[in-house]
């Protein structure tokens, strides 16, 4: 175990929790604004129009709701975890963030100084993306509609290449759990696509295959490293 | 013209009932920072590296904070800039609100960013999208700490138990999502180069940071040196 470890365990770590649990409760709450002035303005919803669309939209996005904070909690750290989940644009901001930031410092990701770090860059991170969302929201459709077509659609291209560039760096930490998994997801993508999991409800065909790949990896990499490899 | 509804969507009291949300967030990160930057000393993280990360991350947020703006350009013409603003900034991500503001319309009868939007139209997408984000935010308020308990059950405390954690959350997680980026496989496919291209730098860098554990440089901007790369070379599979 790391050293100093007391004051990560017995004062960090507790302070987080009550402060992330408080804040994001409250945050359910605060959430409902927009909903509450437009009711104030006696503009409700049809029952039936929110009913439809919710049978449609939830069970949709309900394993996410699972799937996501499980698949994003080793990298992201507790602090983390409650900053990505009450800001959003987990895996395409708060996850490269707080990776970027941990392996900037020259700290292993996962770790309890790495929980500093990571909580560092997911902080940072809410920051700038607020900024950049304020500023987006006066200044966003003139700006875009002033850059070439081409920059436009090349932006689109970001994300991919974030992606394959996280997953390179999680592929050197462990090279031999890569070398395993990395094939495996693609076989896993190649036979939802071929409709093997069609057989589940809806709401699991979507969520089953990257739960696999996630839960199979994490699986893979604690066996792996207790049998020393 | 302005849309009907719209007006509504973009009043002064819409901005209002938006703004609290937003400042939780911030308020959030900021106490969190604080409490970090406190606390990493005494753990034996240096002033260096806390600047280092903080530093490293501002830079490499800002390209995908500008692929959210994008997306949010198009949020903003169909429920407004207040809620498009707290959507993006509060919980949502950019894949799932266009579609969940979407399909509310479509259940009331109505065509986003139409004419034939309702005010009770809207009032049907602000309600789905803050109704469909609660479970994020209340699995991730309730049980993170007992997600950090389970993970030190699975792991026995081991540290490189802990890192073959993380990295396997990685690796399967984000090779997932490399793959939905490569298949199915067409040789035109710029989202595949552009994954492809991110890649092999960031392995590449990793291998020069191996050797070299004195690039600042690459420790700092790899990450983005390598996306930037990834979407220029995809650009030209467009």
């Amino acid at each position: 175990m790391e050293k100093n470890n007391n004051i990560f365990r017995s004062d960090f770590i507790p302070w987080i929790v009550k402060w992330g649990r408080a804040t994001n409760l409250l945050g359910v709450l605060l959430v409902f604004g927009p909903c509450l002035y437009l009711g104030m303005q006696g503009i409700w919803p049809s029952w039936a129009a929110f009913g439809a669309a919710f049978a449609i939209q939830f069970p949709m996005v309900c394993s996410a709701y699972i799937r996501e904070p499980i698949s994003f909690f080793t990298m992201l750290g507790v602090p983390g975890t409650y900053m990505a989940f009450l800001s959003g644009n987990i895996s395409n901001l708060r996850v490269p963030a707080s990776s970027i930031a941990t392996k900037s410092a020259g700290i292993e990701e996962g770790t309890e100084k790495g929980t500093i770090t990571a909580t560092i860059g997911c902080a940072v991170s809410t920051f700038v993306s607020t900024v950049f969302l304020t500023i987006g929201v006066f200044a966003g459709a003139w700006v875009l509609s002033l850059l070439p077509g081409i920059v436009t659609q090349a932006l689109n291209l970001l994300l991919p290449a974030l992606f394959a560039a996280l997953l390179a760096n999680y592929a050197f930490m462990k090279p031999n759990l890569a070398f395993i998994c990395v094939p495996a997801a693609f076989v896993v993508y190649w036979l939802q696509l071929q409709g093997i999991f069609s057989f589940l409800p809806t709401w699991a065909a979507s969520a089953v295959p990257p739960l696999i790949c996630s839960f199979g990896a994490m699986g893979l990499g604690v066996v792996m490293s207790k049998k020393g490899k | 013209m302005e849309l009907e509804y719209l007006k509504t969507a973009n009043s002064i009291g819409m901005w209002i009932s938006c703004v609290p949300a937003v400042a939780l967030v911030l308020f959030q990160a900021f106490i969190f920072m604080k409490r970090a930057w406190k606390t990493g000393p005494k753990m034996g993280v240096t002033n260096e590296q806390m600047k280092e990360a903080a530093k490293s991350s501002f830079i490499a947020s800002i390209g995908p904070s500008i692929v959210i703006v994008s997306g949010m350009v198009s949020l903003l013409a169909s429920v407004g800039g207040p809620l498009a603003w707290m959507r993006l900034a509060f919980i949502g991500s950019v894949m799932y609100e266009l579609p969940a503001a979407d399909r509310a319309a479509t259940a009331a009868g109505c065509t986003l960013g139409t004419n034939n939007m309702t005010e009770a139209a809207f009032a049907n997408a602000a309600w789905i999208m803050t109704v469909c984000c609660l479970g994020w935010i209340i699995v991730s308020a309730l049980f993170t700490d007992k997600m950090e308990a389970f993970r030190d059950k699975v792991t026995g405390g081991s540290m490189d138990a802990i890192t073959a954690l993380t990295a396997g959350g990685g690796v399967g997680g984000f090779g997932y999502m490399v793959a939905q980026r490569f298949l199915p496989f067409s040789l035109g496919n710029a989202n595949m180069w552009a994954a492809l291209v991110g890649f092999i730098v960031m392995l590449g860098l990793n291998f020069y940071m191996k050797k070299n554990p004195g690039a600042k440089w690459a420790q700092q901007f790899g990450m983005t040196i390598a996306m930037f790369i990834g979407m220029v070379v995809g650009a030209f599979f467009l």
